[in-house]
Order: structure tokens, then sequence, then C-alpha cells
């Protein structure tokens, strides 16, 4: 699986191969092929969504401590 | 300065000369009170006297002397000067006058209508006035008329809200700071810096804001600050009389403000009036505190919109990532599916086609069948219709056979029956019967010349009766052959 991708053209061609799948002149022969990139698309994006949340929670605990460390500084 | 004292001389005249009427020689105190006494006789009544109050000054004792100018025209010449004393005495009258009319003060450039006694101060020679008592109705009229004026002047040339336009920015932690240090405004002002725990950072001038000269100390001082990298100039005062404020209606400070690059914050401490400078600078706070406490409050706000900033951002981002969690989990079910219904379509779309091919093959087979059949069918009736017709052919030929083999045989017969008669007639017996014979030759050729027998052949001779054998002895050609 290609790491290169972005979010965005990751969800970009995920919603390319579910329009192709609900074609009827779907090729059989790519039709595993296609399900496994998406699967490997989804598992790629699910991963950016965790390290996002976790990079976004990250964040907001540091500028909360640093809230709260300007808080007890003050008089 | 306390009022001075001094004991009147008897009249010992240390200048006279023996047996002449010495001429009167005084001293310095004794005609400094004889002017006096003078003036005191000529104007024994108290006389009302207007002007402006110039070098307004109190001292320790509570007395209070200012200095009552005639300027020419709307200059500031000076055509004629006064100097007044106001005894403790006489101020708690005078200062309950100007307390029953609001607005009214006595004040540095207050043009103001007093009342007094006309008298000399001996220890100086100067004559004065005792102030004893105020129009304070004229003297609210000419602060107004005064304040007026100054901000018609700065109005006309654009400079009243020139420092309001000044923006004050987000975090206005550089302060220049224009008090009397150490005065009351001074440390109600930093307090409330200090209580609000930022980082500030105040640049003090210290200058004293009431008296004759404040005018021209503020002028200086904000001309200092605006020298210096600060972000606002305060301009505060601690509580007192509104005829403090003479400094801060002046043209010369409000001009000073108008020019100041940065926002001026004035807190001059008075309740009821606004000060020509509280017009021209950017803010106008009661009190030194609220000032600071203006201050503060931008830093506070500035604070707080990056923690509503940091909430929102927060927020945003949460609920991105829950929308992009459910976009996912939106195509993997789609895919979940899809994958399947995809191969459960193409399957359907292949037995459809199955049972296209099924169909088309059955019409085909069933037309085939038709056609074969129809064929059958065809080539039977034909069959039929062949043999039938062929039986009757047959039957016909079989008649036609019949016929004409009866014919034929009855020709036959005919036939027959005439060759019998014939072969009846030609029977050899019967020839023989009449008397002739067959002669054969060995080999059983019938003789039926001479030239096919030689002399000495054996023949055999067949009569109606009997037959016999005989040998040629000699041959005779018949001539007509």
């Amino acid at each position: 699986m290609s790491d290169e991708i972005g979010y965005a053209d990751a969800m970009r061609e995920l919603g390319d191969i579910l329009d192709e799948l609900e074609r009827d002149d779907l090729d059989v022969d790519v039709l595993a092929v296609r399900v496994q990139r998406a699967s490997e698309l989804i598992q790629l994006c699910r991963g950016r969504i965790a390290r996002a949340q976790a990079d976004v929670d990250r964040i907001v605990t540091d500028l909360e401590s640093a809230s709260a460390g300007e808080g007890e500084g003050s008089p | 300065m306390d009022q001075p004292t001094f004991a009147f001389d008897d009249g010992s005249n240390s200048g006279a000369i023996d047996g002449a009427k010495p001429e009167p020689t005084y001293s310095v105190v004794e005609l400094n009170s004889l002017v006096r006494d003078t003036l005191r006789r000529a104007h024994p009544e108290e006389v009302w006297v207007r002007g402006e109050v110039q070098n307004l000054s109190r001292s320790a004792a509570g007395h209070t002397y200012f200095s009552l100018v005639e300027k020419a025209g709307r200059g500031d010449r000076v055509q004629g000067r006064l100097d007044v004393a106001l005894f403790r005495d006489d101020r708690r009258a005078v200062t309950q006058a100007l307390g029953a009319v609001p607005g009214a003060e006595l004040g540095n450039d207050v043009e103001v209508r007093i009342r007094g006694r006309v008298t000399l101060y001996p220890p100086t020679g100067r004559y004065q006035l005792v102030m004893a008592d105020i129009d304070p109705v004229f003297t609210v009229g000419g602060i107004a008329a005064n304040r007026h004026r100054v901000l018609q002047a700065l109005a006309a040339e654009g400079l009243l809200g020139a420092n309001g336009e000044r923006e004050l920015v987000a975090v206005p932690l550089r302060v220049g700071l224009i008090t009397s240090a150490g005065s009351a405004a001074y440390h109600d002002f930093v307090h409330e810096l200090d209580r609000s725990g930022y980082a500030w950072q105040v640049v003090v001038v210290d200058v004293r804001v009431q008296g004759a000269a404040a005018a021209r100390r503020i002028k200086w001082a904000l001309g200092e600050l605006s020298q210096l990298d600060v972000d606002a100039v305060v301009l505060v005062r601690g509580g007192g009389s509104r005829a403090d404020l003479g400094a801060f209606d002046t043209e010369l400070v409000a001009r000073a403000i108008a020019a100041m690059p940065v926002p001026v914050i004035t807190g001059v401490g008075h309740e009821i009036d606004r000060s020509v400078a509280d017009e021209v600078a950017h803010t106008s706070c009661k009190t030194p505190t609220a000032c600071a406490q203006r201050l503060v409050t931008s830093v506070a706000e500035f604070l707080g919109g990056l923690d509503d900033a940091s909430m929102r951002v927060a927020a945003r981002a949460r609920q991105r990532i829950a929308m992009a969690t459910h976009e996912v989990d939106h195509a993997a079910t789609r895919i979940e599916q899809g994958g399947p219904e995809a191969v459960a379509r193409q399957r359907s779309l292949l037995e459809r086609a199955h049972g296209r091919i099924d169909d088309l093959a059955r019409r085909r087979a069933g037309d085939a069948a038709g056609r074969l059949d129809a064929c059958a069918r065809r080539v039977g009736d034909l069959g039929r219709r062949a043999t039938l017709g062929g039986a009757q052919s047959l039957d016909a030929r079989e008649r036609a056979l019949v016929t004409a083999a009866n014919h034929h045989l009855s020709r036959g017969a005919l036939r027959l029956d005439a060759h019998e008669t014939v072969l009846r007639a030609l029977d050899p017996r019967r020839v023989l019967e009449r008397g002739y014979s067959i002669t054969r030759t060995a080999d059983g050729r019938v003789v039926k010349g001479v030239a096919a027998v030689g002399v000495g052949a054996i023949l055999e001779t067949e009569l109606a009766a009997g037959r016999f054998t005989s040998r040629i002895e000699a041959i005779t050609e018949d001539p007509g052959e």
C-alpha cells in the first residue's frame, strides 16, 4: 500500500471504487482487485484519522495544561 | 505659605532733626502698612472683579493663592495681573458656593468672578485681593466658554478625534504613565495592573499634574513618551477639586494629546465633568483604577479570545475527525456490501444471460423441431400423396399392364395359334408324312444343297417313318442352281 497518498486523495479514490462497484459493467476480473484496494484505502484513512485524533487530543491537552498553568500563576 | 504677621511700629522717628519738624521717614513695613490702610479706606467695601485664574497654588496651611489676569482679546498676552489670596477661613465659604453649582470650580485658566477686599501685603509690598466669595454661575460659564472655545478650535483642525482614531493594540502591555510618582493615582493604577498578573512594562514620567505649570509639564511628558516604544499612554491624577482640572482643559494639553502616535487614556478622577483632555483622548475613564482596568480588560479579552479560538479549533478538529470517521465507516460498509453485491450482481447477470441462452437455445431447438416436424409432415404428406399417386399409377399401370398383357397374351395366343397353325403346317413330320425327308450330315447339319457335302460323306436321312444312313457316291449339281 502507498503511504504517500493523502487522505483526500484516498477518499476520492475510494469514492471512485464505490462508483465502479455499483456499475453493472464492472469487469469481474478487477472486482477483487478493487475491493482489495478499497480495503487498503479504508485502513489508510482510519490510520490517518486515528493519528489526527491523537495529535488533536495531545495538542488540546497541552493547550489546556498551558492555560491552567497561566491561571495558577495569576495573583 | 502662612499668613504673614507683623507688628506695626509705634511711630518713633529715628530721622527727626532737633528743632525742626522732621519729615516723616517710614520703614518699609510702615510705608506698606500705610498704603494698605489707605487702600482699605479707599475701598472699605469688598469689590467684584473678573479675570482668568493662573498659577493657582495651595499652601500647607490650607491657603490658596493665584493670579487673576486679563488678556488682550482672544490672545494670550496679559494686559493686567492681580494677586489673589484665599485664606483657609474664607475658602470654606467659597468651596460651599462652588459646590452649590455643578461644574463650578476654581482652577487655572478658568475665567472667574470673585469678590474680595483690596489690600496690600506688607512683607512683599504687593497689592492683592483677599478673596472672600465667588460667583459660581459666572465661573461655570467661564469654564464652559473656555472649553467650548478649545474644542471648537480642535474640531476645526480635525484634531478632536485624532487620538481616538489610533488603534489600541490587542495586548497593550507597554504603558507610558504620566502622573505624580508615588501619588495615590500612581499606586491605584500600578496596583490594578499588578493584580491582573500580566507582564506589564510601565514607563512612568513623573510630573505634577496639578498647579500652574501642570499643562506645560504634561505636554512635555507626552512628548517624551511619544519618542518611546509604548502601546498606550495613560494620563492620570488622583482625586481633587474641579479647580485642579485646569491643565486638562487647556488647549496646550489637548493638542499634545491629539498629536500622540499611540492611544492616550485619561483618568483625571472627576465624576461629573469631562475635561477637554477627556474629549480629545482615545479613551477617558473616571479614575486611574478604571484606566488600568481598561488595559487589563483589553489583554484579558485577547487571551479570552485565544482560549475561545483554541476551544473552537479543538471542537472543529474533533468534529471533522468524527465526520471523517463516519465517512470512512460508511465507505467501509459500502465496500463490505458492495463487493459481495457486485459479485452477486455479476452472478445474476450471468444467470440471466444463461437463462437467455437457454431460452434462445430452446426456442431455436423448438423452431428447428417445428421446422423438422413441418418438413416431416410435408414429407409425409408428400409421401402419402406420392404413395397415393404411385398406387393409383401402379393400379393404372397394373391395369394397363394387365390389359396390355392380356392384350399381348391375347395377341400372343392368337399368334401362337397362328404360329401353331403355321408350325403345325411347317412341322417336318407333316412334311415327312407328305413324303419329304431330312438329310443331315454326320454332325447334325441339315443338308440343303450339295455344296455342303462331299463325295464319301456319310449322311443320315430321316423319314416320316424311320431313318437311314447313306454314303454319297457321286454329286450331281442342278443346272438351275
